[in-house]
């Protein structure tokens, strides 16, 4: 079970995830016990189930606790297939999360969709300035997986996650694949699928 | 600190050397694997890239503390 801070007002809960270190600078949507609930829903997953632990700190990521970082991020429950994803390939161990979140170097993971979750999952952008502002699905994917980064695997700048200077891809680093323009092969192919895999 | 952990882990006498600048990050990752009392020593940062003669006088200021430390 996730643990609950209590506040007066939403206004007053953002002072408080502020001052707590639970944001990443930015005003967050308060994760309240209904929208979670909706975003947990959308997983089709029990709100316990956890998919690993997150290093450096060792976070258990549950569902529950995912649902809460998409809620800050701003996500849709449409996004968070995505996240969930996302989410499971960084905590796998040949992706080394907790080096990853420690490192003097300015790291972060980029999140690459490709296929039917493109446009399935909120409609991810591919194009122009894709990776930069003004698209939600984008911006709030990246910013969950960070938010749970921060949260679950407990990476604090200076104190657990020595990077440096940062990077701007630290607040959210999420596009898709062009595949309709691309003159590459997709993705998933040159990864060693098959062209008609879908997952 | 990982790589004292592993050791302490396996049983063998460790002593992490940790550079003021990452001292704090010493204590979580300490606590986050489980061993918050860790034997660690602080040395003063930077230490990488500073060259062999102070790595040396460094070495050298530390290496009492050092025996001491294992020898507990």
């Amino acid at each position: 079970m996730t643990d609950k801070l209590f506040a007066e007002s939403e206004a007053a809960a953002l002072e408080q995830l502020h001052a707590q270190g639970l944001t990443d600078g930015l005003p967050v949507v308060i994760p309240t016990d209904e929208r979670v609930a909706r975003m947990v829903l959308a997983t089709g997953q029990a709100a316990e189930l956890t998919l690993g632990d997150m290093g450096p700190a060792g976070g258990s990521a549950t569902i529950e606790k995912i649902a809460v970082a998409a809620v800050m991020a701003g996500c849709l429950p449409d996004h968070m297939p995505v996240v969930i994803a996302a989410i499971e390939a960084i905590i796998n161990p040949a992706f080394d999360l907790t080096e990853m979140q420690a490192t003097t170097h300015c790291t972060a993971p980029l999140i690459l969709v490709n296929g039917p979750a493109r446009a399935a999952c909120g409609g991810i952008a591919s194009g122009f300035g894709a990776l930069g502002p003004g698209f939600r699905a984008n911006a709030s994917i990246g910013r969950a997986v960070r938010l749970a980064m921060m949260n679950i695997g407990g990476a604090r700048p200076g104190v657990s996650d020595m990077a440096l200077l940062g990077h701007p891809g630290k607040f959210s680093y999420c596009l898709a694949e062009d595949e309709a323009s691309s003159p590459f092969e997709p993705l998933h192919v040159s990864r060693g699928f098959n062209a008609k895999t879908v997952w | 600190m990982r790589d004292g952990i592993e050791a302490a882990k396996q049983g063998l006498p460790a002593l992490a050397l940790v550079t003021d600048a990452f001292w704090p990050q010493g204590d979580f990752v300490a606590k986050s694997f489980g061993m918050p009392n860790l034997p660690r020593l602080q040395l003063p940062h930077p230490i990488a890239g500073t060259g062999q003669a102070r790595m040396q006088a460094v070495a050298e200021d530390l290496v009492d503390d050092m025996i001491k430390a294992l020898s507990a």
